[in-house]
Formats: C-alpha cells, sequence, structure tokens
C-alpha cells in the first residue's frame, strides 16, 4: 500500500497537472480572488488577474508558457465573446443618439495620447539610449499602442457594477472602435519607424491596403456571420437551441478571423451589432442567453492574462520607459476624451470621467507589441515587449478601479438591473405588501363583504386574536358568498378561509420565493414571522409589477443622465 | 347539490339532552353510526370551536353547526329535533333552538357548502316551518320535510 502511496505521490509535480485541473484551479482562485477583491470594494477583475499574477510566471509559475499557449485558442474565444457582447450593446439608437461624440472623443482620446507618449519616449528616449532614431520610433511604436484601450476590462467593470447612462454608452462605443484607431496609428508609426530605423519591409501603402483588409475583412465576416445567426435565431424558440446557435457562431467567426488574420474583436463585434439592430425580439433574449453562459469563461480568461504577465526582466531603463509611458498615456487619455467631450457637446459626467475609464490596457496592446517585435528586433522590440508587459500589468490593476470610480461618480452604478438582478439582491420583505387588511376568523360575512369592497386586494390572510395565520379568502370564495346574504351572521371568516399551501418570512430571499410560486403555481404567498403573525403578503400579478416598475424607474433615472 | 343529496334518512333524529354540546355530540354520533365520519372526536372538537367564535342560532328556534374538513369527501348533513328546546344555544334572538341541522362539507366544497347552507335557511325560515318540525313524531316525517 505504502509503495502503491509513494509511487502515486512521487509522479504527481506541477509539471504534471493537466490542463483540466488547471483550469479548474484557475477558475476556482479567480473567483475566490474577485469575491476577495470585491469585498474590498474593488473590481472583481483585478481579483482574477491577481490570481493569474500569482499562479503564472510572475508568481508560483503553477501555469507555465507551455499551458498558456496551450489555452490560446481559449484567449481567442473569449475575447470573441468579448466583442460579440459589445457588439450587442450598439444598437441603432445608440449609434444615432451618441455617434458623434463616439468619433469625436475617440480621435481625441486616441491621438492624444499617441502624440504625447511619441514625444515624451522620444524626448527621454534620446537621453536614455543616445540614439535618437530608437527613441523616436520606439516612442511613435508606443504611442499608437497607447491609443488603444482594453473593452474586456472595462465591459467587465461596466456589467459587474450594471451601469446605465451616457458614460457607459460613450465607453462600450469607444473601447468598441479604438483598437480600429490604434491599428491605423500603428501603421503609420510603424512606416516612420521604419524609415528611421531603416528596416523597410512594406511600404506606407502596403501597410494601409493591409490593414485595411484588417478592418474591412473583419466587418464583412462579422456582418455575414451575424446575418445567418440573425436568419436562424428567427426560426427557433428552444433556448438551449439559441444558445447553441449564438456560441457556435462566436466559435466560427473567431475561428475565421485567425485563419484569414484580421481583427477578431471587430469582426464578433459586428456580428453583435448586425444581430441587436435586427427587428427581431430575439436577438435580445439571445444576448441574455450568451451573457448567462460567460460568467466563468471571462474569469478564465482574466486569470490567463494576469498568468501571462511577466515583468522579471524589467532593467533600470525599461522602468523610465514605462513610466514616460504611462504618464503619456495617461494624461494623453484625460486630456483627449475631456476636449474630445467638450468639442462633441458630450454630457458633463462624461467630459469629467471618462477618461478615468480608458486606463486599461491588454489584448490589442500586447498583441501589436508582438507585431512590432517581430517587425524590429533587437533592442527596440525588446524595449517595446517588456514596456507594454509592465506597463498592461499596473493598468490591469489600477485600470477597472478607476473605471468603477468613473462610473459610480456619474451615478450610473445600478442603473441597468434586469429582473433577475433585482430578484437575486431582494428579499421577501422588500417586496410584500405590509398593509394588507387582515380579517379576524369571527368577522361575520357582511364584514368581510364590507373589507372585500375598501380595498383591491385578491387575497385577505384570515387571523386569529393574537394575529396568527390561520388562513386566507380569495375572491373565488367570497363569490358563491355573494348570493347568499340572507346567511348573515352565520357564515364567519373562519368558514370562509382556504389552509395557506405556503408561507414565507420576511427575511427569505425574493428567489426562493419565486421558486416557491412557481413551482406551487402560487398566487400569493403570506410573509409571517417565526411565531406565525402575518406580516404582509406578496401576490403573484404585483409582485411582477413592482419588479417591471423598478426597471422602468431605474431606467428613467438613466435615461435622465443624458 | 340538494339536501337531500346530503341527508340520510338515518341521520334524523329526536335529540334526547338539551345542551347545545351534547345535541352537537349526539348528531355526530349519529353521523358516526351511519358511516358518514371517522374521526368523531375531532370533528366534535371543530364544531364546538367553531361555536365559540360565535354561536350559529340564528334564530327563530334554528341552529346551524358547521364546519368544512378534509375529513369528508362529500357534503353530509344530521338534523336532531329538541321537543324541551336548547335554551343555552346563546341564539342571537336569546330564544332556545328546537331545531339543530349539522352540516359538514369537505375542505374545497366551498360552493356546495354554501348552497347547503342557504337552501337550508330558506326552507327553515318558511312561515310555521319550525313549529311543523317540532310538532312532528316520526324521524321519517321530518326527513321528508328536508328532502322534499
Amino acid at each position: 500500500m505504502s509503495e502503491f502511496l509513494g509511487e502515486i505521490i512521487s509522479g504527481v509535480s506541477l509539471q504534471h497537472l493537466n490542463i483540466l485541473f488547471l483550469l479548474g484551479l484557475a477558475l476556482f482562485g479567480g473567483t475566490i480572488g474577485g469575491q476577495l477583491f470585491q469585498k474590498l470594494r474593488i473590481p472583481q477583475v483585478v481579483g482574477y488577474i491577481a490570481i493569474g499574477i500569482l499562479i503564472g510566471e510572475s508568481g508560483f509559475k503553477i501555469v507555465n508558457q507551455d499551458t498558456i499557449q496551450a489555452l490560446q485558442p481559449f484567449n481567442y474565444f473569449a475575447l470573441g465573446l468579448i466583442g460579440f457582447m459589445v457588439g450587442g450593446e450598439l444598437k441603432k439608437e445608440v449609434l444615432a443618439k451618441y455617434g458623434k461624440q463616439f468619433v469625436t472623443i475617440l480621435l481625441f482620446e486616441g491621438i492624444t495620447p499617441f502624440l504625447l507618449v511619441t514625444v515624451f519616449v522620444g524626448v527621454i528616449g534620446t537621453f536614455l539610449f543616445k540614439d535618437w532614431k530608437l527613441a523616436w520610433s520606439l516612442g511613435l511604436l508606443l504611442g499608437a499602442i497607447a491609443s488603444a484601450t482594453d473593452p474586456a476590462t472595462t465591459t467587465q467593470v461596466i456589467r459587474e457594477y450594471k451601469t446605465r447612462g451616457p458614460l457607459t454608452k460613450i465607453l462600450i462605443g469607444i473601447v468598441a472602435l479604438d483598437d480600429g484607431l490604434a491599428l491605423l496609428l500603428f501603421v503609420l508609426a510603424s512606416s516612420i519607424a521604419g524609415s528611421l530605423t531603416g528596416k523597410h519591409q512594406m511600404t506606407l501603402w502596403m501597410k494601409l491596403l493591409h490593414t485595411l483588409y484588417e478592418i474591412g475583412g473583419s466587418v464583412l465576416v462579422g456582418v455575414i456571420t451575424g446575418w445567418i445567426l440573425k436568419k436562424i435565431v428567427t426560426k427557433y424558440a428552444e433556448r438551449g437551441r439559441l444558445l447553441a446557435y449564438s456560441i457556435g457562431t462566436v466559435l466560427l467567426v473567431t475561428g475565421l478571423s485567425i485563419v484569414l488574420k484580421i481583427e477578431l474583436l471587430l469582426a464578433a463585434m459586428t456580428a453583435g451589432i448586425i444581430l441587436i439592430n435586427s427587428r427581431s425580439r430575439k436577438g435580445k433574449i439571445l444576448f441574455d442567453l450568451v451573457e448567462q453562459f460567460t460568467p466563468p469563461i471571462y474569469v478564465l480568461f482574466f486569470v490567463l492574462i494576469g498568468a501571462k504577465l511577466n515583468i522579471s526582466h524589467l532593467s533600470g531603463v525599461s522602468l523610465a520607459i514605462v513610466g514616460v509611458y504611462l504618464v503619456g498615456t495617461l494624461s494623453g487619455k484625460t486630456i483627449g476624451s475631456h476636449f474630445g467631450g467638450i468639442i462633441s457637446k458630450a454630457p458633463a459626467t462624461v467630459r469629467k470621467y471618462l477618461p478615468f475609464g480608458l486606463f486599461s490596457q491588454a489584448g490589442v496592446a500586447i498583441g501589436l507589441s508582438i507585431l512590432a517585435a517581430q517587425y524590429f528586433p533587437g533592442d527596440i522590440g525588446n524595449t517595446l515587449v517588456i514596456v507594454i508587459t509592465a506597463t498592461t500589468f499596473i493598468t490591469q490593476l489600477i485600470g477597472p478601479y478607476c473605471c468603477k470610480v468613473a462610473l459610480t461618480k456619474a451615478d450610473e452604478v445600478g442603473l441597468d438591473i434586469t429582473e433577475e438582478d433585482i430578484i437575486a439582491q431582494s428579499k421577501a420583505k422588500d417586496v410584500m405588501d405590509p398593509n394588507i387588511p387582515l380579517i379576524n376568523e369571527n368577522q361575520t360575512l357582511p364584514q368581510v363583504l364590507s373589507k372585500f369592497s375598501e380595498t383591491d386586494n385578491l387575497f385577505y390572510p384570515v387571523i386569529d386574536e393574537e394575529n396568527r395565520l390561520l388562513g386566507v379568502i380569495t375572491i373565488e370564495n367570497i363569490k358563491d358568498a355573494f348570493s347568499s346574504f340572507e346567511l348573515g351572521s352565520l357564515i364567519l371568516a373562519h368558514d370562509l378561509m382556504e389552509p395557506v399551501t405556503s408561507v414565507t418570512h420576511p427575511e427569505t430571499p425574493l428567489f426562493d420565493v419565486k421558486e416557491a410560486i412557481d413551482r406551487q403555481a402560487l398566487e400569493f404567498i403570506p410573509v409571517v414571522s417565526e411565531d406565525n403573525m402575518v406580516l404582509g403578503i406578496i401576490e403573484t400579478r404585483n409582485l411582477q409589477r413592482q419588479i417591471s416598475s423598478r426597471i422602468l424607474e431605474l431606467r428613467k433615472q438613466a435615461d435622465m443622465l443624458g | 347539490m340538494e339536501i337531500k343529496d346530503s341527508l340520510n334518512r338515518k341521520c334524523v333524529c329526536f335529540l334526547t339532552r338539551n345542551t347545545k354540546t351534547e345535541a352537537i355530540s349526539q348528531l355526530v354520533d349519529l353521523l358516526k353510526t351511519c358511516g358518514k365520519i371517522d374521526d368523531v372526536e375531532s370533528i366534535k372538537e371543530k364544531l364546538l370551536y367553531r361555536e365559540k367564535l360565535m354561536s350559529t342560532g340564528i334564530g327563530l328556534g334554528l341552529g346551524i353547526p358547521h364546519i368544512r374538513t378534509e375529513m369528508v369527501t362529500e357534503p353530509v348533513m344530521a338534523v336532531g329535533i329538541c321537543k324541551e328546546g336548547i335554551s343555552d344555544y346563546d341564539s342571537i334572538d336569546n330564544k332556545p333552538v328546537w331545531v339543530v341541522l349539522l352540516i359538514i362539507a369537505g375542505k374545497d366544497q366551498h360552493r356546495q357548502y354554501i348552497k347547503l347552507m342557504s337552501q337550508a335557511v330558506t326552507l327553515l325560515k318558511e312561515p310555521g316551518m319550525i313549529e311543523t318540525l317540532k310538532n312532528s313524531t316520526t324521524s321519517e316525517e321530518i326527513y321528508k320535510i328536508f328532502a322534499g
């Protein structure tokens, strides 16, 4: 036995942990990390990334480069889902209302950090590297990358805090579009850098053509797949099937984008835009379905992002460039988005708080840095990769928190609540009618009828002398008694009442109450204390109305913001 | 649902006791003898609890004790005539009760329950009806009045 156990234990090492186990570990650890950070009022996404850092390259190395490489398709899939869901937010009405603001702010918040980072790195790099060509080439490339914002963390914060309003809409629009701008600026920057360093691989026109292919191809793939999915969803109503088609579409878009070497985020986003803007109401249902499917995918995605970050090779010079890059990016985003907001006459909350929502960088930035390293091997490439990795490390930790602060200050948190959220957050006491008319069991039929005529309730709890619940009288019970008025005092509430099949308590989560109502097809449920005293009643018809009016109230509040 | 559907001719009697509790008890026992109910004690308890809430003596010498319970599946009735009159019935007119009509309906037989009570009250409030019942000499005579 001990020999057997010894053999088993000696065969186990961190390197031998299989991918499924690591995925489980990442998902578990990430979720716990998210919860811990949530308790500290820091967005959960930071917790996921922090756990990734802990188990990854910069931490305990439980997840190594090979594993991360093996899981790369999974990351693409997560990015595809993020793009698809971002597209789902861009309805025609949103584009019509905020379109001008999107474009103006996008240009300012993208180009300003580009210019500032280029100049800052160019000037300071000239002193550090003693090579102005290298410094300005690096500046241009870093500047282009600085214009990109990470859509993944931003949308994750928006999702976690259920935000709704002009700042949320503009943020989604900007993060959806600024990758495209970053690509164009990168083409321009790499051409100039190529001329400066003498490493011309492609002409500017060729590169522009290439970028046009990437953007155009992405849009085309997105339009075609979105259109096909739109046609499919109109034919089916079964939720499981709709979800399978949607996930299938995201996988197809992702796979096609990789094969065709186009922008998968843009392609998936376009598919989402096409679907949400179809006339069918199923588009919305479909996005709700996919949203329910995404949480574990996102947790894993962010844990893997954290695991991938390796800043162990940071030198003094690189550290200085990291500082300069951060100052340039953050000030550029701040100045650019503020002026973009003023020029496009965006609401005050957008002008004031948008910059704080744009600090995160990740996938696109890292991708472009790797591309740049291929174009410019040597000092420029190496410095670029290490600077972007280090700054991604920092912005991924501070970006989501800043984004949360911005959305909170703009009063948009909690305004995008769905029926499920209200149910999840409420208790029975929050939705019960505490002013329910009570009927004593010894009240006569005329007294009961008079009580019914005074209020519009459908259910009346019957109580004993000590206010304890005995039963309930419904409209159905009383209907037959209307024609038997001659019975007068012969019939009491006691004779009319029905037994209560189910009760609930004030602190019971509304989710459990709703589940009991649905399972037993209840029309009402009395809320009682531990000693069975009636505290209120929840009528199913009123519950639905109450939830809907709460949602409408929050939406109205969001619409009033701008 | 008519009274005759719920009243068995064997469930009609002349009451030998003249207190409310004993009169109700005798009628419940009679229903048990007729095989209409099983748990006699529980039904008595429920009927007396109901009387405690408010007396079913509705005046004119008439008492209609009644309950709904899961212990029966069909409405059942029993009639008792007390020649001496039950003076502790606590009727709304403070007069003795001569005719006691016991009604037990199933828990979900709301409509039949109300209908039976309504029919009984209409019948018994006919002028001279209580006198006729008081002067009856056989249970068959009483049964025929109720069964129509």
